[in-house]
């Protein structure tokens, strides 16, 4: 399963340990990151720097998951799990062009608090 | 009106009743019983995959990657380190497959008509079930893996498709599951 928890932290972290961080950085409203995207829970998060915000923003809420790699699939990718059970997947590359994202599964969480289930894309734009 | 059918071929899962579930392969089930993308399944003497993977799909009106499950025969012979066996050694009574079928109305018409299965139980000799369910929420690749009995009481409900079908202007939406007992 790894070797450690994600970005070098010395316990294993729920997504709520995380939340507060990346919600004060980044528009976060009713459980849900960013603008509404192209169809529910699809959300945009719009950046100058897009490719490295996904990075930051997918690191940010995994830091201190349990993270391997996919294996199969048209877009390789790594998941995090959290110690509540929530899985946090990230894709430098999806079906839209330049535009990476980040998903969030609660499905086996035990404690998501407000966090809802959500797909964040990133992309290229003026603030 | 769309109509899409991503549902198991009912006569080829059926030639798996009566055969000897020797083992599953996946990701370590330690902090969830989830994992990603695929499970292989080693029946009798031949493996399948039940895979959950990513496709350009239309949803709803909009193409966008969607997972879709698969359940397909493995020809090559790889084995993937990471994964762990899980142990069965027991006789296929039965196999279930849970389908599900989401439609989408605007202004009462149906427009989108789809079906897939959302999840397949085998139910062993001895009544024991195991359970490999297509996670709820479209584009996620995750399966969800049970074992024990009456699991289709442990199927998640179908609730972000309805929370989708809210949010779209003049849309109604419903879904149905049936079971289907292969024996």
């Amino acid at each position: 399963m790894g070797t450690g928890f994600k970005g070098g932290a010395t316990n294993y972290h729920s997504i709520l340990d995380n939340l507060p961080k990346v919600s004060s950085i980044y528009k976060y409203q009713n459980g849900l990151f960013g603008n509404p995207g192209n169809k529910y829970p699809i959300r945009e998060i719009v950046s100058t720097d897009h490719i490295n915000a996904s990075k930051v923003f997918y690191d940010l809420l995994a830091y201190g998951g349990i993270q391997t790699s996919f294996v199969k699939g048209k877009y390789s990718g790594i998941k995090t799990v959290m110690s509540d059970g929530t899985v946090v997947t990230y894709r430098k590359i999806t079906s839209t062009e330049n535009s990476p994202a980040v998903e969030i599964s609660i499905r086996n969480s035990k404690s998501p608090g407000s966090l809802k289930q959500q797909k964040i894309h990133f992309i290229e734009g003026k603030l | 009106m769309i109509k899409i059918d991503f549902r198991f071929d009912q006569n080829y899962i059926k030639q798996l009743v009566g055969k000897y579930f020797l083992k599953y392969r996946c990701d370590e089930l330690i902090f969830t019983n989830s994992v990603a993308q695929f499970v292989e399944l080693y029946i009798s003497d031949k493996v399948f995959s039940l895979e959950n993977l990513q496709e350009l799909t239309d949803y709803f009106g909009y193409n966008t990657d969607v997972a879709i499950l698969k359940f397909i025969e493995k020809k090559e012979q790889c084995v993937y380190e990471k994964q762990v066996d899980n142990f069965v050694h027991k006789k296929i009574k039965q196999v279930k497959i849970v389908n599900e079928n989401q439609k989408m109305y605007i202004r009462n018409k149906i427009e989108y008509d789809i079906f897939f299965t959302r999840a397949i139980i085998f139910i062993l000799d001895d009544l024991e079930e195991i359970c490999f369910e297509k996670d709820t929420l479209f584009f996620s690749e995750e399966i969800i893996v049970n074992r024990g009995h009456n699991l289709i009481n442990v199927l998640g409900k179908s609730e972000q498709f309805m929370e989708t079908m809210k949010e779209e202007k003049d849309a109604k939406g419903e879904y149905f599951r049936e079971e289907i007992i292969l024996s």
